[in-house]
């Protein structure tokens, strides 16, 4: 019955599709020449128009062929004549059309999902696009695989389906940060829509703080990075919004175990303006009010966050697009701390292309980031507020000289101030003096060029240059240590004063790039990078978890600009079809002036943070190895890797030097990461997945003794840190997928059961030592999450 | 539906309590033996304590065993040259004479010669003088627990006192208590042969003063940065409410420390050792130093602060009347002698 609806449904397309074949186009105006003339090919999605990345454009009878850009577009060079053009991409339907070429031009063809495949196949990048590409260190995720992987509570997470890729680690449960090749998480950039996120999860790192239903695609680059990113020095990680269905309004729904959501999207004016809006939220709250132990019914814990896109075209080539994005979260402990931290991001985009010749982007981007803490004890109450403004303004151009050759370059240019911190108290009978740690204000600008090309089929190069200028600005008053005694607050000997706007401190940058490819053929390819990246801000914190209580610190005369040099390389190839992709590949990463934190530092509310903090040197290298069946009933991956970091701090003083100047494990270095997904298809909308990782646990710093203190308390002495593991990490997931065939819309969603930690095991999110009354002093564990934790969701369509 | 709402709860309770803390039963390493000094002298009279032990493996007794430093010889010297010997009374023990009491703006060394001929000494501490307290005050209080029918209550006891304006200020409160107990000892049951109960009275005592040593479980160290020349309030004990200490008048002595700012970041970093609990706020581990130095190798490692103090001192009488939710008032059918640092001889400050 479902089958036959679908199958009618889909007539239209089928009817189109055959028309297109029976059909002639014709491409370019006569003038006489022979050519050869560049034929743009733009492919897209029938229904939403979404450029479709990395679709096959091939040429019959002649073997030539391409795939399409991020654009969606393909290029090809073709004398004057007829051709039978066949575009295909996986779980679409494949047209077959007959061109005849005068002249250069471009054509659009659209794609409709494939009605057979539609629930069946994981739509991921385009196929042999890994092996093809000079891409190195890059992975596109789609928000079909995303879905796929058993979830958490019901929710699909972007950010821990991250984690399951090479060379992508993370510490554990409750931890928003992850690890790119063994750098700090404050090294990655996170772009939602084109604008930069600064806390990307939901109750302390349980969820990401996106809503899957508005997001195309996650581009995740870890090296080989192109040069129109920059700013943070390990990763970029770029999720793409969907555009609103250009015909029909549709949308859908979904109920979780705490958080349900929604999102619709639509043509407002037929092909002109679609919308798009989306909202999540949970309900958390009023659960926990429901249970009797006053210490969890006194706690609050809650988020949502709502997304809207708006796109206008102003002709076929001009597109306009605003967004908007704002996440809040808020948390209460039973005692008398709150804390709640919000993300609201407006991005503007121009978007033009000039005969798919030369496309122009031109993007205002505006983010804020606040924080709060409340502290509501019974004196001298206060509140804590931080706050981050981060406005941009970005022009990016992209040139295609032939079907093998793009240059890219453009400018970007934005105003970062941050406001660590503003405590105010809020018991007049008992007054907390007013104390604002000083605002700090920079401008970071940066002018890039990119320039990719391929010699023939078996050469292919990538590279580019970009220039930072990074000037931290006043107002501030930077004080002057005495260079002869360690950097504390007692050898200040002076204040410098700087005026509103007056340069402090310039940091210059240059940031060459580079990736070049060697195909042995069609299905094997060899790839090297260079890659250099520096970074301006940086993330404070001795926490585990991104958290209210972090600071976000931006360069200064004494904090110096972190940055990474890497080298990798890699070995792509794929089997049976581009039905199995595998590659291994290698890093190395060199880096400067990472931070690290004096014993006892205080990072809240510090006027002299640069006086905890401690300058010093990273390593970090690796190997990674990824093996995917991409088709298939049994589809899914393994990744594997070995990596490690490591940290050296040696200051002029004792105090400012760590572990005698030794290497030590960084915090977050984690040598074994194995995870192997699985999606196995039953038909009828039926589908099983499964999730297993392992990963080597994370560095701990053992007592080296135990001494008698404070009414003969016994107390852990410490002398190194990170010399010791915690248990290793282990957990399996595993999801049913049950879709119902009713012919009522809302009935005939899909039934998510999952079980997160399948095996109940309990994996340390902490390790520490006590002496808790009735056993010996001793390690404990706290594990969160230590049981097997069920959840349902029920998602449908409307 | 009803039920659907019953499973989701007890599924979302579930993950209230997936948080748990186990012992990891992890061997730590060979623990080295520092030597570990932990004491005080203050502006009050003597004598005060300088405690000597050597640390071990971290682990139980058995691992582990702290050693005292006995037969030391210990002496402290101020500024001007005068010293004074401790000596030592129970093992690792030493205590200075009841005359020596620290004088506010002067500074202390201590010097310690170990048996075995090490040599060690402090880096000079400073009195500094602490403001006079103002009052003291308190609320009721109840913390958080997991036991229904046994609510965690108890008395806040908070410190009020003018800040010096225009310096940093530095303290340490500790807090000791006087209670009164009313036991029954008429109805005392002793044992016979076949540890059966029977009644055998006993003629005293029904009324005690016991002394309270054991409010001290946190290190209560405060910086006045944020507060600097206020009129502040800190909390300085908690006093919980066990039904025996507030039966019917609970007299708290507060003691208010100066520190200066090495003693408070030593006792700061000490604190947050203390507080780890595997939460996602807390600190990392950190080295714990102090102001100890070996004489013969500076670059060996001592554990320890030696800490001269001014002290100021105030008392506030907490009434069972006062007390917001008092617990239910403990029957002990015994002779009040028996409780722990209990004695039927009222105390000469005792109102």
């Amino acid at each position: 019955m479902g089958n036959n609806f679908l199958k009618l449904t889909l007539l239209p397309f089928f009817l189109l599709a055959a028309s297109l074949v029976f059909g002639q186009r014709t491409i370019g105006n006569d003038d006489g020449s022979k050519g050869p003339h560049t034929v743009t090919v733009v492919v897209e999605d029938a229904q939403d128009r979404s450029p479709l990345i990395g679709a096959n454009v091939l040429l019959k009878n002649n073997a030539g062929g391409t795939v399409t850009n991020e654009s969606g577009e393909a290029k090809l060079s073709l004398a004057s004549g007829v051709y039978t053009l066949e575009v295909s991409y996986l779980g679409y339907e494949t047209i077959l059309e007959e061109i005849r070429v005068q002249g250069k031009g471009l054509m659009r063809v659209r794609l409709s999902a494939n009605a057979q495949t539609m629930n069946e196949v994981v739509i991921n990048a385009s196929a042999g696009q890994n092996v093809k590409s000079t891409d190195l260190g890059k992975q596109v995720m789609s928000i079909e695989t995303i879905e796929s992987l058993p979830p958490f509570v019901g929710e699909a997470d972007i950010l821990k389906s991250i984690t399951l890729l090479p060379g992508v680690s993370t510490v554990g449960e409750a931890s928003a940060g992850f690890n790119v090749r063994g750098s700090s998480s404050d090294q990655n950039l996170i772009l939602l829509g084109g604008a930069p996120l600064y806390n990307p999860s939901h109750l302390f790192g349980f969820f990401s703080a996106f809503n899957t239903e508005l997001i195309q695609d996650v581009s995740i680059y870890k090296g080989g990075i192109p040069a129109n990113y920059g700013g943070r020095a390990a990763s970029i990680i770029d999720l793409r919004y969907k555009r609103g269905n250009r015909e029909k309004w549709e949308g859908n729904a979904q109920l979780g175990l705490v958080s349900a959501k929604m999102s619709a999207g639509g043509p407002v004016l037929t092909d002109k303006l679609t919308v798009m809006v989306a909202g999540r939220a949970s309900y958390s709250n009023w659960i926990l009010k429901q249970i009797k132990d006053a210490n969890i019914r006194k706690s609050r814990a809650s988020f949502y966050d709502m997304n809207a896109i708006v796109d206008y075209d102003i002709t076929e080539d001009f597109n306009v697009r605003y967004t908007f994005y704002r996440s809040s979260d808020e948390f209460r402990l039973a005692s008398d701390t709150s804390f709640s931290w919000s993300n609201q991001n407006h991005t503007l985009s121009f978007n033009k292309s000039f005969k798919g010749k030369f496309l122009v982007d031109l993007r205002a981007v505006h983010a804020t980031y606040s924080s709060a803490i409340v502290d509501r004890s019974p004196f001298a109450s206060f509140t804590l507020d931080s706050r981050i403004v981060d406005q941009g303004l970005n022009l990016g151009l992209k040139y295609f000289v032939t079907p093998e050759q793009d240059i890219s370059f453009g400018a970007q240019t934005k105003l970062v101030e941050i406001q660590p911190g503003e405590l105010v108290g809020t018991n007049p009978r008992f007054p907390v003096n007013p104390f604002i740690v000083a605002s700090e204000k920079a401008s970071e600008s940066g002018i890039y060029f990119q320039h990719n090309f391929e010699l023939g089929r078996y050469l292919g190069v990538s590279y580019g240059l970009r220039y930072n200028q990074f000037r931290f600005l006043g107002p501030n008053d930077v004080p002057v240590y005495d260079p002869l005694l360690p950097r504390n607050e007692e050898n200040i000997t002076e204040f410098n004063n700087f005026e509103d706007g007056e340069v402090i401190q310039q940091y210059d940058g240059w940031e060459p790039r580079a990736s070049l490819r060697v195909s042995f053929d069609e299905n094997t390819s060899l790839k090297i990078g260079y890659n250099r990246m520096f970074q301006y801000i940086h993330l404070i914190s001795n926490t585990s978890a991104i958290a209210p209580t972090d600071v976000w610190k931006l360069s200064d005369p004494y904090v110096r600009p972190q940055e990474v040099v890497q080298y990798s390389g890699g070995i792509f190839r794929n089997f049976n079809d581009n039905m199995i992709e595998a590659s291994v590949e290698v890093f190395y990463k060199d880096i400067k002036n990472i931070l690290d934190y004096k014993d006892g530092a205080t990072l809240l509310l510090n006027n002299n943070l640069e006086s905890d903090l401690l300058n010093g040197k990273g390593r970090a290298y690796g190997l990674e190895l990824f093996l995917e069946k991409k088709k298939g009933i049994l589809t899914g991956w393994i990744s594997y890797t070995y990596s490690r970091s490591e940290r050296r701090v040696i200051g002029s003083f004792p105090e400012e030097t760590i572990n005698k100047g030794e290497w030590y494990a960084a915090n977050f270095d984690k040598p074994h990461n194995l995870s192997f997904v699985g999606n196995y298809d039953l038909g009828k909308r039926t589908k099983v997945s499964a999730i297993f990782t392992y990963s080597t646990g994370r560095p701990v710093s053992y007592p080296l003794a135990k001494f008698n203190y404070f009414n003969s308390l016994n107390v852990a002495y410490y002398d190194k840190r990170n010399g010791f593991r915690a248990p290793d990490y282990h957990r399996l997931d595993i999801s049913l997928t049950w879709g119902w065939d009713h012919p009522k819309k809302w009935l005939a969603g899909d039934f998510v059961l999952s079980v997160y930690n399948l095996y109940g095991r309990r994996n340390a999110f902490s390790v520490f030592f006590d002496d808790i009354p009735g056993a010996p002093p001793q390690a404990f564990r706290l594990s969160v999450l230590g049981i097997p934790f069920p959840s349902l969701s029920y998602k449908f369509d409307f | 539906m009803k039920l659907v709402f019953k499973i989701l709860f007890t599924v979302f309770i579930a993950l209230s309590v997936a948080s748990c803390i186990d012992e990891l039963g992890v061997d730590t390493q060979e623990g080295r033996r520092i030597l570990v000094v932990e004491g005080a002298i203050t502006t009050l009279p003597g004598p005060h304590r300088i405690l000597l032990s050597k640390s071990d493996k971290y682990g139980d007794v058995f691992d582990g065993f702290i050693r005292k430093e006995t037969k030391a010889t210990v002496w402290i010297r101020n500024d001007e040259g005068d010293q004074v010997f401790l000596t030592e009374g129970e093992q690792g023990t030493y205590y200075t004479p009841a005359s020596f009491s620290a004088a506010a703006g002067k500074k202390y060394t201590l010097h310690i010669i170990l048996a075995n001929g090490e040599r060690y000494i402090s880096l000079p501490e400073e009195v500094v003088p602490s403001p006079a307290i103002d009052s003291l005050s308190f609320l009721f209080k109840e913390l958080p627990t997991l036991d229904q029918f046994n609510p965690n209550t108890g008395i806040e006891v908070y410190v009020r006192w003018n800040d010096p304006k225009d310096t940093d200020n530095f303290y340490l409160w500790e807090a000791e208590g006087v209670y009164v107990v009313n036991t029954k000892p008429h109805l005392f049951e002793g044992r016979d042969a076949n540890y059966v109960p029977v009644p055998m009275p006993k003629d005293c005592c029904d009324r005690c003063y016991v002394y309270d040593f054991s409010l001290n479980t946190v290190l209560r160290v405060f910086k006045d940065n944020l507060t600097d020349g206020n009129n502040n309030a800190q909390l300085a004990a908690f006093i919980p409410d066990d039904g025996k200490r507030f039966m019917e008048k609970y007299l708290v002595v507060v003691r208010q420390y100066s520190l200066n700012k090495t003693a408070y970041q030593f006792y700061d970093l000490l604190k947050n050792q203390l507080s780890i609990q595997g939460n996602i706020f807390d600190p990392p581990p950190a080295t714990i130093r102090g102001n100890m130095i070996n004489l013969d190798n500076p670059d060996a490692e001592v554990i320890g602060y030696f800490r001269a103090s001014d002290v100021q001192i105030d008392t506030l009488y907490i009434t069972r009347a006062e007390v917001e939710a008092p617990k239910p008032i403990l029957q002990i059918n015994d002779d009040c002698r028996v409780l722990e640092n209990s004695t039927t001889t009222k105390p000469p400050f005792w109102k």
